[in-house]
């Protein structure tokens, strides 16, 4: 099971937005079953990051987390999504 | 249509939430105006204006999208006192920060401004928002609108399907 972190500014809007598409991408690639979101403020990120396997975030983050950081800015624009998608999936070690 | 018909029933929006024509110096005067209307509305508190603009200075809103720029500045729920979309179509591009890119900028055409309560309750107008930033035309369409209740009619219509 990979454990998938969403993030931005507040924690409430962009990051459910987010957390939403990621969730339809992944499932029509058939990982359904395979992985969980949890969302977050960025400020939050580098306390909660030992438990993750990745974070999407949609804030700047500029500490060094140890984790792969995917930006998740196209899952708002729709721009470059299905490339960000490959992204994710090749830093998951899918 | 009134204020209290909620969009998709989650947030507040009607032609009082509409600011046609603004005419404004920096992102932060866009804010202002747009967050005097929220609170003139009563769907926000007093310290929603500072709070909302502390925010888009720290965590900055503006995406670029194919037609226009647009911004989305929103900011905690305890500023909040009902979930409330308020849209502003702005005279001039105004330069806002991009989200999630340093130092980047995007020139802003539309602002949505939203007042959010709690992260799953408003998922619905989330969802349909960044329908409407992906599919081209809808924006374009919005800023043709003569009227605040054009505007608002629109925006409700794309919002819908």
């Amino acid at each position: 099971m990979k454990k998938i972190l969403i993030c931005c500014g507040s924690g409430i809007a962009t990051s459910t937005a987010a957390a939403n598409r990621l969730k339809e991408k992944l499932e029509a690639r058939g990982f359904a079953g395979q992985f969980t979101t949890s969302q977050c403020q960025v400020g939050e990120v580098a306390g909660k990051i030992d438990d993750f396997d990745l974070v999407i975030s949609t804030a700047v983050i500029t500490q060094p987390l140890g984790k792969p950081v995917v930006l998740g800015i196209p899952f708002l624009t729709g721009i470059n999504l299905d490339k960000t998608i490959d992204e994710i999936v090749q830093k998951l070690g899918w | 249509m009134n204020i209290e018909q909620k969009i998709l029933g989650e947030m507040c929006f009607g032609e009082e939430l509409v600011v046609l024509d603004l005419a404004a110096a920096s992102d932060l005067e866009v804010l202002d105006q747009m967050a005097a209307r929220m609170l003139a509305e009563g769907m926000v508190k007093e310290s929603y204006a500072a709070a909302i603009k502390k925010r888009e200075s720290v965590y900055a809103t503006g995406l670029e999208l194919p037609e226009m720029g647009i911004a989305i500045p929103h900011t905690d729920p305890e500023h909040v006192n009902t979930p409330a979309l308020c849209l502003g179509i702005l005279r001039e591009p105004v330069s806002f920060g991009a989200m999630g890119m340093a130092d980047q900028r995007v020139d802003v055409r539309v602002v949505f401004m939203l007042s959010i309560k709690e992260p799953h309750a408003q998922l619905k107008v989330l969802q349909a928002l960044m329908k409407v930033f992906q599919e081209e035309g809808r924006l374009t369409a919005l800023t043709a609108c003569a009227t605040p209740k054009e505007a608002a009619d629109k925006l409700r219509e794309l919002l819908a399907g």
